[in-house]
């Protein structure tokens, strides 16, 4: 009996959940969000997420191309890095900084770094933090829509879109800064401008839903849908994001801030769930998560609270990021028998 | 009922199903026996024989010299044909002794003991070594030492490790079935041995008619000071402190043994052996395996000779199935060691062969960079960060795989199991452990 056998060590049975099916399955867990976001924001929301994938999986392709390193778009990361890009981004983003984003956060971020699973910080949210800096001097990310504005319009209205201006998709009456009552502030804008936030918002349930001026993925409800789903596929589990919440629940109290609208408002369902919970940047070990959720819990209450700006969840999370492979070294857990 | 076990673990498919229902058979004489003369942890043997030499089955063939070592049996009688090197399943060439079956079969005169239970526990001792006989789960460790621990410590517990819980293999759940009542008999031979209290039989749920069969026959036929513990099915179950852990709830500190906690561990199949050792006088020449996997036409467990080359076991079970074989693995899908050579011999740790057809084989060098997913380190029954470990093994920071607790992996191969980026830890491991160990052995050079 001849027979060519391969000879590899051990194990011979491997699980079939591999890298792709994790980001099909995160890929899964934000559609909701994003179809929230495309009823709250009309085509816009949608616009901004296409360009943010097309732009990553491309530069995805072109980089790897230049640098000869296998291809790796099947494996679905390009995709979701840019969907969480898209998502951390207003829904009136214009197309080219859009675009700039996929660009920054794919070469720059992620390949730079050495590609997947080398990269120390969250592409999708060093690009934004990019674009942000980029824009500094034109406020160009700093506005924001009101949810449902297409409803006050009628279909015919809609029709007549004229496509672009600043690359961005406006109806005639979306023009920014000629209709007054399209643009909104953000929730937390409202907060540090110390007017009562829920003279603007019905309550906490439009903070819930996502019927707020924010960016793409403001749903906190959708975002917890997708989160819960991917807690159950075990892709996640909740030492992070549930010491992210704790964090900044305690801190409110201790500040005297609302905690319910400080957890909903801002970003933090997203980050908490989304953002920080990125395998490649964040600890591995029980205590080290816990740490690290605390981290961003406490950076980001006092910036956003405190600080020079108005939001603090990605800065927060992009410092500790930097950190989290010192605090894995020195939360290795006691051996089993030692 | 709340099932016992450990903290970690996988749940990896079980595929019992093929053939866990089916009873032990004897396969047929093959044309050629091979007995390597190592089949254990330990020194390798000294041959007994020459070539042209005639031996009868249970003969004595080689000789054990150092102390950890086991003698070798003809597990046939025949002519032996040669003495030469030949291949065994780690990869190596090994010393073996080919022996050239006859028509007729004869076996030496032997020994019986009608009530093993008044014979010293000296004899029995002795009697075991005699037998050669080896830890049967796989690690082929001599069972004779294992019945003497060190004296200065107390040992309460007898665990027997009834858990399999290696995806595939069914020879002790069908030994559990078939044979109850002489694996209790060994059981109660073994407890009165190492002078401990009480045995306890760790058997994972998914193997419930074992477990009441066992426990049937307990009651019916009054065995005193043996429990069953049924267990969570759960890789590495089986793993020594992994179950000693799911029994005793007791923790064998780092690079120490099991007597530590006062427990000796023995495997069903280990059990059996020692029985039919004192009981019949028949020395280790045979046993029971599963032949099994998606690769096979009509997978079974077989009792089967000893030195019986692989290729006649999977002719014996139909051959093939769904193309061509891509790999063939002795032992457990999980930690056992894939072959290139069919003529390689079963040994007296081999607990099953698994076939795969070539299409369910991935390329073992196609992987990806480590994505920090965590999953290993959430199932590491060691509680190591595997993902660190590899990483440094990958880019040769041994002090660093060292300081992470390399050596204290014991190679269950679960964090490979889980790794969504298919990258191979066990390959890691070993090659750090290598280095290190070579490293620690380099006398201290002064500059």
């Amino acid at each position: 009996m001849k027979e060519s056998l391969i000879v590899s060590p051990p194990p011979h049975i491997k699980t079939s959940e591999g890298i792709s099916e994790a980001m099909r399955d995160v890929i899964i867990a934000l559609v909701p969000t994003l179809l929230v976001a495309i009823y709250f924001f009309g085509f816009n929301a949608l616009f901004v997420t296409a360009v943010c994938i097309l732009s990553t999986v491309l530069t995805e392709f072109f980089v790897r191309a230049v640098l000869d390193r296998p291809f790796s778009l099947n494996d679905g990361s390009a995709v979701v890095t840019g969907l969480l890009l898209a998502l951390s981004l207003p829904p009136t983003t214009p197309w080219w900084l859009a675009a700039l984003g996929g660009i920054v956060a794919i070469a720059v971020a992620k390949e730079l770094f050495g590609g997947l699973g080398k990269n120390i910080f969250n592409p999708a949210l060093f690009a934004r933090t990019f674009l942000f800096v980029f824009t500094v001097w034109h406020p160009l990310l700093e506005e924001y829509i009101k949810p449902l504005w297409w409803k006050s319009h009628s279909f015919t209205q809609l029709l007549t879109t004229k496509f672009f201006e600043n690359g961005v998709i406006v109806t005639d009456l979306l023009a920014r800064k000629r209709i007054d009552g399209i643009t909104a502030a953000t929730p937390l804008a409202i907060a540090r401008a110390g007017s009562p936030v829920f003279s603007t918002l019905s309550g906490y349930e439009s903070l819930l839903i996502g019927n707020i001026g924010g960016v793409i993925g403001g749903s906190s409800l959708a975002l917890l849908l997708g989160a819960a789903y991917l807690l159950y596929k075990k892709h996640i589990d909740l030492y992070i994001p549930g010491s992210i919440l704790i964090t900044t629940a305690l801190l409110s109290i201790g500040f005297g801030k609302d905690p319910i609208f400080q957890i909903l408002a801002g970003g933090l369902i997203l980050g908490a769930f989304f953002m920080a919970t990125d395998w490649v940047t964040s600890p591995v070990t029980k205590r080290g998560k816990i740490i690290y959720g605390i981290g961003i819990g406490i950076f980001t209450f006092f910036v956003r609270n405190y600080g020079t700006r108005v939001e603090g969840m990605c800065t927060a999370i992009l410092h500790m990021n930097v950190v989290a492979l010192f605090i894995d070294r020195y939360t290795q857990p006691r051996r089993f028998g030692g | 009922m709340r099932l016992s076990s450990f903290q970690g673990g996988i749940h990896p498919p079980h595929h019992k199903h093929e053939t866990e229902n089916k009873a032990i058979v004897r396969a047929p004489l093959p044309e050629r026996i091979i007995l390597p003369l190592s089949q254990h942890i330990g020194a390798p043997c000294k041959p007994l024989v020459k070539v042209g030499q005639k031996v009868k089955a249970g003969e004595k063939i080689a000789e054990a010299e150092a102390f950890i070592s086991a003698p070798i049996h003809a597990s046939v009688s025949g002519i032996v044909e040669s003495i030469a090197p030949h291949p065994h399943f780690t990869g190596a060439e090994m010393m073996s002794i080919t022996i050239i079956p006859d028509k007729n079969q004869e076996s030496i005169p032997l020994q019986e003991i009608p009530n093993p239970e008044a014979e010293p526990i000296e004899k029995i001792k002795s009697l075991v070594k005699e037998a050669g006989i080896v830890g049967m789960g796989g690690a082929a460790f001599p069972t004779f030492i294992k019945l003497s621990p060190p004296k200065d410590k107390r040992i309460d517990s007898l665990v027997i490790n009834g858990c399999e819980c290696e995806s595939f293999l069914t020879c002790d759940h069908r030994i559990l079935l078939e044979r109850t009542e002489d694996f209790l008999k060994g059981v109660s031979l073994v407890l009165r041995t190492i002078e401990a209290q009480t045995a306890y039989i760790g058997i994972e749920i998914n193997k419930s008619n074992a477990i009441e069969a066992v426990q049937k026959c307990i009651e019916a036929s009054g065995f005193q000071n043996i429990q069953v513990v049924a267990l969570e099915t759960k890789y590495p179950q089986g793993c020594e402190k992994q179950l000693i852990k799911a029994v005793l709830n007791r923790e064998v500190p780092l690079r120490k043994l099991p007597s530590e906690v006062g427990a000796v561990v023995q495997n069903v199949g280990t059990i059996l052996a020692i029985y039919e050792a004192i009981r019949f006088g028949k020395p280790l020449i045979e046993r029971v395996l599963t032949v099994t996997g998606p690769g096979l036409q009509n997978p079974q467990n077989i009792l089967a000779k000893l030195g019986t080359p692989i290729s006649h076991l999977i002719s014996f079970c139909g051959g093939w199935k769904d193309g061509p074989p891509g790999k063939v693995v002795v032992g457990g899908p999980m930690t056992g060691f894939a072959i290139a050579n069919l003529d390689i011999p079963i040994v007296k740790g081999t607990s099953g062969i698994v076939v795969f057809p070539r299409h369910m084989v991935p390329d073992p060098n196609k992987y990806w960079p480590c994505l920090k997913c965590g999953k290993c380190a959430d199932i590491c029954p060691m509680f190591l960060l595997p993902n660190l470990i590899g990483y440094y093994s990958e880019n040769e920071r041994y002090r660093e795989a060292d300081e992470c607790g390399v050596l204290d992996c014991m190679e269950c191969g679960s964090c490979a199991f889980v790794c969504p980026s298919r990258r191979p830890m066990i390959q890691f491991i070993r090659k750090a452990k290598a280095q290190i160990m070579a490293q620690k052995k380099k006398p201290m050079v002064r500059g």
